[in-house]
């Protein structure tokens, strides 16, 4: 996580219109150098449309966006420079080579040739390509591809690395793989600012997220603060033999539970007094005789908090 | 500059070259302060050069693009020449039909049937001309039943042609009508050198005519002439006696006998000689006068033959003149040369070009034709399969003007037509060796001039399009557009005034029509210089358009995404 705070990239009032259809609405936003800025929304809420503003290619209907303290409007060329861009389907030329798509985009950014190999050397090891510089990138794997798309991203060396869904499509091990890289990324200083689906890679790895919902920015905290904010539960994990949760849920009738989930093999309890539900599922499991496979007690996960910022 | 990332860079300059320690510290501190930054227009040479390198490099290794845009034209080319460097038809299949054959007919037959055209015979009128209906033939001649030459004159061909492949059906009839020209000329002409003999004849005759009738002319001057002389000698014959007196002399016998007392048997002698004398006298007189009747009779037998001369002079005067109307009236026959008359008027038609081969006619309408098509699929294609791209959107977020796109897109298909214009027009100049080298230069650079056009109408049409079918479609249909407004298909004198005088600005037609002075006519340079001017204001407005639509296109596309 990057220490410094002061603010670099400020969204002020934000409007964008595609004709008479309002795609953002005030959005304001504050983002701080070297944070990893996460926003999360449904499909059609307006993510890439506010990230396409960002980065330049499209100009917003109404608002500004200052970078530094500065209109990047005023000199965009200039301000393009500062941001890298990797979007979820890739943006890379499949039919040239690692190194080929760097220099490509390198020479797009007015970089000089040896500034172009340097940085290209630094990259591909970072992502982990270097052996891999000859080969064409739509021979690499996906998760190669991805990492490709994050090096064309930062061959300008920009200053905010926007992620548009960069963990989509991904298995569990890529998506590690990868947040694990951005997190790296993100250590060294560069400021992230990255939306995605997936809420739990936002909580692992952003220091603030933003909730965008039909063009409106809802909240902005970090996981944790947006958890407490908008839910005071706290969940049950119950995985036990030979598991009849219906009949445990039964006998909980009482009990102050919020909501309650049965997947499977295991049986998920929501409540705001955890303490003393845990206390009375014990009583019930050996009541019941319902031996304890596992039993946890977690915060609630972000999908709980944005059902419900969503739902309000 | 990140801190993991900026020792890892320093490491590598540092690397790099260990001689300039120095410089390469401070490197970093001078590419941020912009001092090592390149010149704009060297950044747009460079950036330029990257782009139609990525482009190179993406058609080269798409492998059906690079099959379909580099080899593809050549292909065609290469396929055309092959095919069409030759001066005739081939294979013509010629249906005919008569009710019944004749000599005349099976040898006007004889006359086509060679190795351009096939005759076959079919059995009906109908199967005849059904033959061409469905292609099985190319033409159908219908020859009168017992065609033959007599004063009947039913000597007509009906021929069938198929209007639909109007081009084919145009050189069939002209080199059939040529065919049947031909014998039909032969024929005339052994008739016309039949009556042109006999004329020849008369007029010879004629001449011989006039030369005896000169000779008798001549004689009857020569017979006149004696005539009159006759006549003139009758009138020097005198004839005339006086009437003899005998008593004088007897009067004076008797004066004498009396003077001389002489008697009557004394003078008897005298006297009657002297009768003797009067009888002899009056006998000879008688004779006289027998004589002058007879010269009167002799007179007037040569009066009447001068009369009869003179009738002669007449009737050879009459035959003079009929002699000379003969041959004044041959001698107006000015044209005796049998082929004048049996064709007065000879069509002789002179080709403004005499080229060798089809392919040299076809030659600048196939360049035109090729450049168009490949100019405009491959420039629309191109651009469809970048915004498909899905590196499109990163090209946007770069600092780096759009309009760069455009121009480094338009460089890399027009230096792949310049590739592909050295390649044909190199081949070409093998079998094409009488067209001067200028030819080839100033051809090649109009060639370019008019791709620079249909590419930039290519790149519209890829920037308005959405997808490389609907793009396609459109770069097909405006290409046939051009084509069919133009004179490769039908004549643009079949077109209705309008849109005959909107032809003429046909960026398809006058190419077409430079490369065909420069190619066909070999006229020089200043000839081509209006088309040429019309073609510059093409590429002007396609190239502004071309900008506007990058532009818009942008916009519009961004406005409804």
């Amino acid at each position: 996580m990057g220490e410094s705070k002061e603010v670099l990239l400020f969204i002020d009032n934000l409007i964008k219109k595609f004709g008479k259809k309002l795609i953002l609405d005030r959005i304001n936003l504050t983002i701080n150098n070297g944070e990893f800025f996460g926003i999360v929304g449904l499909s059609g809420s307006g993510k890439t449309t506010l990230l396409n503003i960002l980065v330049g290619f499209w100009d917003p209907t109404i608002g500004k966006i200052t970078y530094d303290g500065k209109d990047i409007k005023k000199n965009r060329n200039f301000y393009k420079a500062k941001f890298g861009f990797a979007t979820q389907a890739g943006s890379v030329y499949p039919k040239l080579t690692v190194e080929e798509n760097l220099r490509y985009f390198g020479r797009l950014f007015n970089m000089r040739g040896e500034d172009i190999k340097i940085r290209t050397e630094i990259l591909l090891d970072l992502v982990e390509l270097t052996g891999a510089n000859k080969v064409l990138a739509d021979e690499l794997s996906t998760g190669m591809q991805r990492r490709l798309d994050i090096a064309c991203a930062l061959i300008h060396n920009p200053k905010i690395l926007i992620m548009d869904e960069p963990t989509e499509d991904l298995d569990p091990v890529l998506r590690k793989e990868l947040l694990g890289l951005l997190r790296k990324i993100n250590d060294e200083g560069m400021t992230i600012i990255m939306t995605s689906h997936i809420l739990n890679d936002l909580e692992t790895v952003c220091d603030r997220i933003a909730i965008l919902h039909n063009g409106y920015v809802i909240d902005v905290d970090s996981p944790d603060g947006l958890k407490d904010k908008y839910s005071k539960n706290e969940e049950i994990h119950l995985t036990s033999s030979p598991g009849n949760y219906e009949s445990i849920l039964k006998k909980l009738e009482k009990a102050d539970i919020s909501k309650s989930v049965i997947k499977r093999n295991r049986m998920i309890l929501y409540t705001p007094k955890s303490e003393k539900l845990l206390n009375l599922l014990l009583k019930v499991l050996s009541a019941s005789k319902e031996r304890i496979v596992n039993l946890k007690v977690t915060k609630p996960s972000m999908e709980e908090v944005f059902e419900a910022v969503t739902k309000r | 500059m990140l801190g993991f990332m900026k020792k890892k860079e320093t490491r590598v300059y540092k690397e790099r070259d260990s001689s300039n320690q120095r410089e390469k510290k401070d490197f970093e501190a001078l590419r941020i302060s912009g001092k090592l930054k390149p010149k704009a227009w060297f950044q747009f040479i460079i950036k330029l050069f990257n782009l139609i390198m990525k482009n190179y490099k993406l058609m080269i290794r798409s492998k059906t693009s690079a099959l379909i845009f580099f080899f593809g034209p050549l292909l065609i080319v290469f396929l055309l020449g092959i095919g069409f460097n030759n001066s005739s038809l081939n294979g013509i299949n010629i249906a005919t039909y008569s009710d019944s054959y004749s000599p005349l007919s099976e040898s006007l037959m004889g006359n086509l049937s060679d190795n351009q055209f096939n005759i076959i015979k079919t059995n009906s009128e109908d199967a005849c001309v059904n033959s061409v209906k469905f292609e099985s033939n190319h033409i159908c001649l219908v020859f009168p039943g017992n065609m033959v030459l007599d004063n009947t004159g039913n000597n007509n061909i009906d021929i069938y042609v198929d209007n639909s492949r109007l081009n084919l059906a145009n050189q069939i009839t002209e080199k059939l009508a040529s065919k049947v020209s031909l014998k039909s000329s032969e024929l005339s002409f052994g008739m016309v050198s039949q009556i042109l003999g006999a004329v020849d004849e008369i007029n010879k005759e004629a001449v011989s005519g006039a030369t005896y009738l000169e000779g008798m002319e001549n004689n009857y001057k020569t017979s006149k002439s004696k005539v009159v002389s006759t006549l003139s000698d009758f009138d020097t014959f005198d004839l005339d006696y006086s009437i003899l007196d005998m008593n004088p002399a007897l009067n004076e016998v008797e004066d004498v006998r009396e003077t001389e007392n002489l008697s009557d048997t004394d003078v008897k002698g005298i006297i009657d000689e002297l009768n003797n004398i009067k009888l002899s006298y009056n006998s000879l007189a008688g004779k006289l006068d027998e004589a002058s009747s007879q010269l009167g009779d002799m007179e007037s037998s040569v009066t009447s033959l001068a009369g009869s001369i003179d009738s002669n002079k007449a009737n050879i005067d009459a035959l003079k003149v009929g002699n000379t109307k003969i041959k004044t009236t041959i001698n107006t026959i000015k044209i005796t040369n049998v082929d004048s008359i049996v064709s007065p008027i000879g069509t002789v038609i002179k080709p403004l070009s005499l080229k060798k081969n089809y392919l040299i006619y076809t030659f600048p309408t196939l360049l035109v034709l090729l450049i168009m098509f490949v100019s405009l699929l491959m420039s629309s294609i191109s651009i469809i399969r970048e915004k498909k791209s899905m590196a499109y959107f990163r090209n946007f977020i770069t600092p780096t003007f759009e309009g760069w796109f455009l121009i480094g897109q338009f460089l890399t298909d027009i230096s792949i037509i310049f590739v592909q214009l050295v390649i044909i027009l190199g081949v070409a100049s093998i079998f094409l060796t009488d067209l001067p080298w200028q030819v080839y230069i100033i051809g090649g650079s109009i060639l370019l001039l008019l791709a620079s056009i249909f590419i930039l109408i290519g790149l519209i049409l890829g920037y308005m399009f959405n997808s490389e079918e609907s793009v396609t479609t459109g770069a097909v249909s405006v290409g046939l557009v051009f084509l069919l407004f133009s004179n490769a298909i039908l004549p643009v004198e079949s077109l209705t005034g309008f849109l005959r005088g909107m032809v003429f600005y046909n960026p398809f037609v006058l190419g077409e029509s430079i490369l065909k002075r420069l190619i066909l006519f070999e006229t020089n340079f200043s000839s081509i210089f209006e088309p040429l001017y019309l073609l510059l204001i093409w590429f002007g407005v396609v190239l502004i358009g071309a900008i506007v639509v990058k532009v818009t296109s942008r916009r519009l596309r961004s406005s409804y995404h």
